[in-house]
């Protein structure tokens, strides 16, 4: 039985703790232990009372281990109506990320952002 | 609507639907999702029989024809005067 120790960043803090690598439970993931967990209690993750402050991402990350590439959960609030979709390219105003003609970038960036799209600024 | 107006606005919820459908594929047990996504379907479906009841198949495989065979019927979706500007100018 090994016992490894990671950090793990949740509710925005970092916190170190000590778990059973073989062990099914997550303590982190316990609603009974960590509100956070609990989606009609963590109001970042729908939690229906909170619905009209509805951001459209998971803010709120639990046992994130160093060094790991960690996409956040898409979470549904609104959708462009159809026109405005089609339009846009895509359905969610959160996705939605265009291209934007600039002037050749006086401050230099790197090849790869500037391909990326999205304005740094 | 005219049939440039059917065919923007069914292009409009087909469009939504792969959308929903991609958002579904990561997130099936959204039921929100899934209503919108069966609501926009089922415009779809029916803006697409209108569609083709008034102006002919949209497909050559999935479409019922009235007699004679009406897909080799010019315009095809693929001409130009089939289609329409995505945005407007």
């Amino acid at each position: 039985m090994h016992i490894i120790k990671y950090d793990s960043i949740c509710m925005g803090g970092l916190v170190s703790m000590m778990y059973k690598e073989n062990s099914m439970i997550n303590p982190l993931a316990n609603p009974m232990v960590n509100p956070m967990a609990n989606p009609m209690t963590n109001p970042y993750y729908g939690g229906m009372q909170y619905k009209n402050m509805c951001i459209p991402q998971e803010t709120v990350i639990c046992n994130v281990r160093l060094a790991r590439a960690y996409v956040p959960f898409q979470r549904l609030c609104n959708l462009y109506n159809p026109k405005e979709a089609l339009n846009k390219g895509t359905a969610f105003p959160e996705l939605y990320s265009p291209y934007f003609k600039t002037e050749k970038a006086k401050t230099k960036i790197s090849p790869l952002m500037e391909k990326s799209g999205d304005i740094y600024e | 609507m005219n049939r440039h107006e059917i065919l923007k606005k069914l292009m409009e919820l087909d469009f939504v639907a792969v959308e929903l459908q991609l958002y579904l594929n990561t997130h099936p047990d959204c039921r929100e999702a899934l209503e919108k996504f069966n609501f926009v379907v089922a415009q779809a479906q029916m803006l697409r029989q209108e569609y083709e009841r008034k102006y002919g198949p949209l497909t050559s495989f999935r479409s019922p024809s009235v007699y004679p065979w009406q897909w080799i019927n010019n315009p095809w979706p693929w001409d130009y005067s089939f289609n329409f500007r995505t945005t407007e100018s």
